[in-house]
């Protein structure tokens, strides 16, 4: 008779989980829809793989999932939630963040931009060295790896290096990746309401970038 | 016992080559990566001068009246064109024929009839982006200066240039980090 019972009593608090994820997950996309009217944005809801850029950051862990992705109606920039899992077993995380999906008018070859971390400061004091420019600040600050370092110097002229330093880049907490025609900003995950004015940031980003980049590395 | 003093000498002869072998190959690394750079913007200089005649013939046709700023960028471009082709040498003449270009490219001020000229507004825009191209190749080029030069300077790359003729390099142009 016990057992019975306490079989109910699991049936009844699974179905009450289910039922409150379920009941969030619909406010959830309500919301989605209601900020893209709002803002004037369409919105895809449904959970996905991810795009079919060949970004690092697709390649990283497991269960890659796209949802939410807002964008602009007749432009190719877009921006989503992105979901992802590394390790296995008890040391399994998910990790969660927002990405900005921006177009280019430049070819560019694979090249990653981030804040300069603990490892890559050590590798930097021995002597190897990724991509520097002549600003020792900027060098100190951010790591720039990539496929082409000319290419890398170009991108980081002196108007892109005194923006990606002054307090409107975010100061290193988001993270770009570029390829081909692409950009793609990493944040952390921000709010649904946030994902617009981050997608607008991430297309200033593009206009800070020098012109010259069209005639050096030019769409195919 | 003297064995192991033998050892300890080999072992430390050893890592003595291997470390000299990796400092003269950086340096040899670093000196042609600099003599590449400077390929590239002795190239972006060239395009410049190829431009420079038709733009003569465009502001003649409209401007003829400037003679005297026409044959100022036809000086600045044949004494340009006729310096050795070194970083250290080309830096002021390309910089006196950049401003004569800028001053003959000014005229369309003084010349409106120069804007509704296709010719010119094309020739305008290429001159435009190859001051750009030629801004990122120096850019790139005066890096990979400083990079040869800093190596030449510190620990052991100074013991090892000086034995090789590995010299310090050449910026290019007035805005190099030095």
């Amino acid at each position: 008779m016990s057992t019975v019972v306490l079989y109910l009593v699991l049936v009844a608090i699974a179905a009450a989980v289910a039922f409150g994820v379920s009941r969030r997950t619909k406010q959830q996309i309500a919301r989605a829809k209601r900020l893209a009217a709002k803002y004037g944005f369409e919105v895809d809801t449904d959970s996905k793989g991810p795009p079919g850029q060949q970004f690092d950051q697709f390649g990283i862990g497991r269960e890659r999932t796209v949802s939410f992705q807002f964008w602009r109606a007749g432009e190719h920039d877009s921006v989503f939630h992105y979901r992802y899992t590394t390790g296995s077993g008890d040391d399994s995380t998910t990790h969660l963040c927002t990405l900005a999906l921006i177009s280019l008018a430049f070819a560019a070859p694979h090249t990653k931009i981030g804040p300069e971390g603990f490892w890559s400061g050590i590798r930097r004091a021995v002597g190897f060295r990724d991509i520097e420019v002549e600003s020792t600040l900027f060098n100190d600050q951010f790591r720039v790896t990539g496929n082409d370092e000319r290419f890398a110097v170009a991108l980081l002229d002196q108007e892109m290096l005194a923006w990606l330093l002054s307090p409107d880049s975010s100061g290193g907490a988001v993270k770009f990746e570029l390829w081909g025609s692409w950009l793609l900003c990493v944040s952390e995950k921000l709010d649904l309401e946030q994902m617009f004015g981050f997608l607008d940031w991430g297309q200033s980003v593009r206009s800070h970038m020098p012109g010259v980049l069209g005639s050096l590395y030019p769409l195919s | 016992m003297i064995v192991i003093v033998f050892f300890l000498f080999a072992i430390a002869a050893g890592v003595g080559a291997v470390a000299y072998a990796m400092s003269y190959n950086g340096l040899v690394t670093a000196r042609q990566k600099v003599s590449d750079a400077w390929a590239v913007v002795d190239a972006e200089l060239e395009r410049r001068h190829k431009l420079i005649p038709g733009l003569v013939n465009a502001i003649r046709a409209t401007a003829a009246h400037e003679q005297r700023l026409l044959l100022d960028l036809i000086e600045a471009d044949r004494r340009a064109a006729a310096t050795e082709h070194s970083a250290a040498k080309r830096s002021d003449p390309e910089a006196d024929l950049e401003a004569a270009a800028r001053a003959v490219v000014a005229l369309r001020v003084a010349y409106p009839a120069l804007n509704s000229q296709r010719n010119f507004l094309e020739l305008q825009h290429e001159l435009a982006m190859t001051e750009d191209r030629i801004g990122a190749a120096r850019r790139f080029h005066n890096i990979k200066v400083a990079e040869l030069n800093r190596r030449i300077q510190a620990v052991p790359g100074n013991l090892i240039a000086g034995r090789h003729a590995i010299v310090q390099a050449d910026y290019f142009g007035s805005d190099s980090p030095r």
